[in-house]
């Protein structure tokens, strides 16, 4: 791997890890809910990212993990050269996963909305905590 | 030891309950509620079966292996039942069957109709027998994600609040997933094995800045799934608001994956790892004192048991820094809980219902005039706050006992401590609920099906306090023997 590729590499996989933190910030400190499920979609997204690197490790170039009746010597250079295919498994469920969830949050949010009318769960989990206090519950 | 492979009858656990959601859906279509309702116990039947079954075969010395497709790991996913698994798996299964016979008398509350709870409720047994068997730290993921999307979804069925309560633990739970996945795809690309034979918390941790950032996510996340102080913020809300059925799984049976996976992956816990063993014990004692503090000062019931489940859930992450005999007596413990607080949430939900508020000054004397489900929430109490002839009395103890021999003089001090300032509202609650009535409360007539929960989980109960001391026995050797367990179930399968 040459210098101009690797220092790519570097440069990929920081701004991933700074998207990560920035999205994890981002569903701790917003309120507005809404902008909390698309701050989580956005760790989702890197974190997928950074899983399909995993794949890639140490091996440049590589080849799509496809074996065509290789044979003889063949076989070990495509053991050489190939991604590795688990990682990318496992970046395809993690997005299934995360569509389902993103699913959820969402209808969630509307019925949320549908009844509040305010997007901040925050607050009226406080103003139950108020009610309760008043023995009103 | 006696490893049979393969064994489809963990297949059928983890997906007869997923199957039958497919099954649902027709029903749903075909607008037959009938047919749903039998589908539910069909699958559901099915599922507690087999578990009785698997527990059997594993008590009778076999440890049963399926790997999916035939594949060995680390590429392919293999379902293990050692005796552990297997108690977990009965014991969890049957709180969520439990459960589901106290859940018609709710579904009233609920914001959607019955086929959403049932098959909501099928996930997420589906989702439980995953991680109980499961040994993939990507599988763990998955499953836990099954588990987790299940509940969040039970809690925001009960119209009201409850949907502000599942937005909260789902914004924050689906972080935590992430970072579990995360730390499973660094661990593969550090290690080259997900497979928890493969895998070692501490291995991981020696291999430079990288390991020790992952080990510290993994531990995170799944302490976020089991409630661990500080991370325990999701869990007032959520246990208090949903469906009472739901509090009860939620509050037994989910809260225990976590710590229950830490262990499958090392059977000393933590205690090996310097600091990491440190901070979970910061963590656990000063949540067990938090928890402890809030109980006393909550107004509505819920959320007393709530903290009670914060404060157990730190006496279990004690046990796991306190070496195999920690990490047994800690099993133990969260056995005993799951079982208490299941049917602690369920009979208070019947005397909630009936009386229309969580306070607990309106709740005064509402316990006498329903004394059938006042007898059995006075015996689940009495067996959290640890008095003899319940289990909760033995686990303490053993979890005590564990510590202070360990040397963990501190987390011992303060399990004792909290378990007397948790005693007092405990004690608080029982006096309210017991105190001759203030003002008429109409009695209610306690359907057939509601008494058939509550007392089968009294059984149960019954049943654990009869086999515990023995359990810590078999625990503990089924630790020591784990790994070898993991060697020979990737030996038998390639």
């Amino acid at each position: 791997m040459n210098e101009v590729n690797l220092f790519l590499l570097n440069l990929a996989i920081a701004s991933l890890l700074i998207s990560v933190g920035t999205g994890i910030a981002g569903t701790i400190l917003k309120r507005n809910v809404v902008k909390k499920v698309i701050c989580l979609g956005m760790v989702s997204d890197a974190v997928a990212v950074l899983l399909a690197f995993i794949g890639f490790r140490v091996k440049y170039p590589s080849l799509p993990p496809v074996w065509l009746f290789k044979e003889g010597d063949e076989v070990e250079h495509a053991l050489r050269v190939f991604a590795d295919p688990l990682p990318q498994a496992l970046v395809v469920t993690s997005i299934i996963i995360g569509v389902a969830f993103t699913l959820f949050l969402s209808v969630a949010v509307v019925k949320f909305y549908e009844d509040y009318g305010t997007l901040s769960f925050e607050k009226v989990l406080e103003e139950v905590e108020g009610e309760v206090e008043e023995g009103i519950e | 030891m006696q490893v049979t492979s393969p064994a489809p009858s963990l297949c059928v656990v983890v997906l007869a309950p997923v199957i039958t959601v497919f099954m649902l859906l027709v029903a749903k279509v075909m607008r037959n509620d009938s047919l749903a309702t039998a589908l539910f116990w069909g699958g559901l039947a099915t599922q507690l079966a087999v578990s009785v079954l698997v527990a059997l075969r594993v008590f009778a010395g076999e440890v049963l292996v399926y790997a999916f497709g035939g594949w060995p790991p680390p590429a392919g996913v293999v379902l293990i039942a050692n005796r552990v698994a297997g108690v977990f798996l009965l014991a969890g299964i049957t709180v969520v069957f439990a459960c589901a016979v106290a859940l018609k008398w709710f579904l009233r509350d609920m914001r959607d109709d019955s086929v959403a709870a049932y098959a909501f409720t099928l996930l997420f047994a589906s989702g439980y027998a995953g991680v109980v068997l499961t040994t993939d730290l990507f599988n763990i993921y998955v499953m836990m994600e099954l588990l987790c999307i299940s509940s969040y979804a039970l809690i925001s069925l009960k119209k009201g609040r409850a949907v502000a309560a599942a937005l909260k633990y789902a914004v924050f739970g689906g972080l935590a997933g992430l970072m579990l996945a995360l730390s499973a795809g660094v661990v593969y690309g550090l290690n080259g094995s997900m497979y928890f034979g493969d895998v070692s918390l501490a291995g991981v941790a020696s291999l430079g800045a990288a390991g020790g950032v992952v080990v510290l996510m993994t531990v995170w996340s799944l302490s976020f799934f089991s409630a661990l102080f500080p991370s325990h913020f999701w869990l007032p809300d959520a246990h208090s608001e949903a469906a009472p059925p739901f509090s009860a799984i939620l509050s037994g049976v989910s809260i225990l994956t976590g710590f229950y996976v830490l262990v499958r992956l090392s059977a000393a816990g933590l205690s090996h790892m310097g600091f990491m063993a440190s901070l979970i014990q910061v963590l656990a004692q000063a949540g067990a004192i938090y928890a402890a503090v809030a109980m006393l000062v909550q107004r509505d019931i819920k959320r007393v048991l709530a903290y009670s489940t914060v404060l157990n859930t730190a006496y279990v992450f004690m046990g796991l820094t306190a070496g195999v005999d920690g990490v047994s007596a800690a099993l133990l413990h969260a056995l005993t809980h799951a079982l208490g607080k299941a049917l602690a949430f369920l009979s208070i939900g019947m005397i909630v219902k009936q009386v229309g508020s969580r306070d607990i000054y309106v709740l005064e004397g509402a316990g006498r005039a329903v004394p059938i489900v006042l007898i059995p929430l006075t015996a689940s109490i009495l067996n959290l706050v640890g008095v003899p002839p319940f289990p909760g009395f033995v686990s303490k103890v053993t979890l005590y006992k564990a510590l202070m021999t360990h040397g963990s003089l501190s987390a011992a001090l303060v399990l004792v401590l909290t378990s007397g300032i948790a005693a007092l509202s405990y004690v608080r609650l029982l006096e309210h609920l017991w105190h001759p009535p203030v003002k008429r409360v109409g009695v209610p007539k306690l359907p057939l099906t509601m008494s058939f929960a509550i007392y089968g989980l009294m059984a149960a109960m019954v049943l654990l306090s009869v086999v515990c001391t023995s359990l810590v026995r078999i625990f503990n050797d089924a630790l020591v023997a784990q790994h070898t367990v993991y060697s020979l179930a990737k030996l038998v399968v390639s």
